[in-house]
């Protein structure tokens, strides 16, 4: 893959051509066939889906199960698995709102705060325990995980890829031990969707969410995948037009998942748009993407350790780098950063607990997409010597 | 935005210290871990004295320091009608909407003090 050819699909980069965009675990920019399917949807197919009997609503319900077949497809799932949602902050909270079981919470000291806090109340008012897998070198433990996961554990939440370190965390090792006690399995993959095949079969988990943001499609569309049986037993999020199969004056008859989780009316244009995102990335193919990823983030690892006073977070096959620097506050980085051109994100990254825990009140996280070139990597490296020549005196 | 005389804040805030006894309060920006604790003194209505620990990045750093070399003098009412825009203009230098917060850390806690 070449990513100087890639850059140029991303009108955005037209706009601002100083931009070095390195900001990519937040929100990824869009290629122009995202725009375009957007645009087309509202331009030639634009309806309220399964409703009206003209020919226009049958196209824009064509095109919504178009775009679940892809994303189904994508994960190598069922349609009637993928439910489509806000974001994978919407998806965690369905999920902790909807589900029953038995048994305790496990959860990662590295979690978004999207991936614990809905779990967290859950725990709460269903006074359920809460557990916290221990973090080693920017990954789960493999050590806690066989700690912390028993007979007790009902459900563990984890991250595919932490948004604070960009490494894979121990998911085989897990799943096996969490569904040898009997333990559902929610996997955050908004991390790894971007960057990695993603195949909920071999993974073998029960529940997997992701954004369309974070992957070339568009805001506020994202995906709940679960198992078939477990999301038919789940209790409805909200209520509403579009979700039940009849109702009378005392009694309402849901309709089957996923129509029974996506109550009004659909982010049909953005599932449309995530479909577009999908298909570019499969074009371009996810191995090529993952790897070029991770060639930039160890360019970048590389060259910061090579900055007096800088301590990198992240393991050195990460997809991302998360650093500190002893002469600076991670925002007044970042802010000189700009005056560059380069786009990073400070701060603790949603994730509190973890900072607190590493004794840090945040990093600076520089995160590449397949869009990024060497000299991007290149100028990121010039600008934090910068920074380090402005504070460090 | 960085220039000479914040850096120069930065790296040798003025005022800094404790007083024993005085009024105090402490403030923070939790998202991004700035910390301010501020001790002041008020004698017939004004401030008479004002010291500060600051911990945090070089806008929050400089700006209390800033702050406590303006703030000495001034009446406790007229202190409570500073707002961000004062300390803004203090420091000289276009903040950026993300960073207005670690400018004003040190006045608001300041306020706080003497509330």
């Amino acid at each position: 893959m070449n990513p100087r050819e890639i850059r140029e699909d991303f009108p955005i980069f037209q706009e601002r051509e100083n931009l070095t965009y390195l900001d990519n675990a937040a929100t990824s920019q869009k290629p122009e066939k995202v725009i375009q399917a957007i645009q087309d949807f509202y331009r030639k197919n634009n309806s309220n889906v399964g409703r009206g009997l003209y020919e226009l609503a049958n196209d824009a319900t064509q095109e919504y199960r178009r775009a679940r077949k892809t994303v189904a497809d994508f994960i190598n799932a069922s349609t009637n698995e993928i439910v489509f949602v806000r974001n994978t902050t919407e998806a965690e909270n369905l999920l902790a709102h909807s589900l029953d079981f038995e048994g305790d919470i496990v959860l990662s000291e590295m979690a978004h705060h999207s991936e614990q806090l809905p779990w967290r109340r859950k725990a709460e008012k269903e006074d359920k325990k809460l557990k916290y897998l221990e973090t080693e070198n920017g990954r789960i433990s493999v050590d806690s995980v066989k700690e912390k996961i028993d007979e007790d554990t009902g459900l563990v939440a984890v991250s595919h890829i932490s948004n604070v370190f960009g490494a894979e965390n121990p998911i085989e090792e897990i799943v096996e031990l969490a569904h040898e006690h009997n333990a559902l399995v929610v996997l955050d993959a908004a991390q790894s969707a971007p960057h990695k095949i993603l195949d909920v079969k071999s993974l073998d988990i029960d529940f997997m969410c992701f954004s369309g943001h974070k992957m070339l499609g568009p805001s506020n569309i994202g995906v709940l995948y679960g198992r078939r049986n477990l999301l038919q037993d789940m209790r409805p999020y909200q209520v509403g037009g579009g979700m039940i199969k009849s109702v009378q004056k005392d009694s309402v008859e849901y309709a089957d998942a996923p129509e029974k989780f996506e109550a009004g009316t659909e982010n049909v244009a953005g599932a449309v748009g995530m479909a577009a995102a999908i298909e570019y990335l499969e074009e371009v193919g996810l191995e090529n993407i993952y790897q070029h990823d991770k060639e930039l983030a160890g360019m970048m690892i590389e060259g910061l350790e090579e900055i007096d006073g800088v301590e990198v977070l992240s393991p050195n096959d990460a997809s991302l780098v998360s650093f500190t620097a002893d002469w600076a506050h991670p925002h007044d980085i970042a802010e000189v950063l700009n005056q560059s051109g380069v786009a990073v994100r400070a701060g603790n990254h949603c994730a509190q607990p973890q900072m607190e825990e590493l004794g840090i009140t945040g990093t600076t996280r520089a995160s590449p997409y397949l869009y990024n070139t060497e000299e991007d990597i290149e100028k990121f490296l010039e600008a934090v010597k910068e920074v380090k020549e402005t504070f460090d005196v | 935005m960085y220039r000479e005389e914040i850096m120069d804040h930065y790296k040798r805030p003025r005022n800094t210290g404790k007083i024993e006894n005085g009024l105090e309060a402490e403030g923070e920006n939790a998202s991004c871990g700035d910390k301010v604790h501020v001790y002041t003194n008020v004698d017939d209505g004004v401030v008479s004295d004002f010291k500060h620990e600051t911990e945090g990045c070089a806008i929050c750093t400089a700006a209390t320091s800033i702050l406590s070399e303006k703030i000495v003098g001034k009446s406790v009412s007229e202190v409570g009608d500073l707002d961000r825009d004062w300390i803004i203009d203090e420091l000289g230098i276009d903040v950026s909407p993300m960073r207005v917060k670690c400018a004003v850390l040190g006045l608001r806690t300041l306020q706080d003090a003497l509330d």
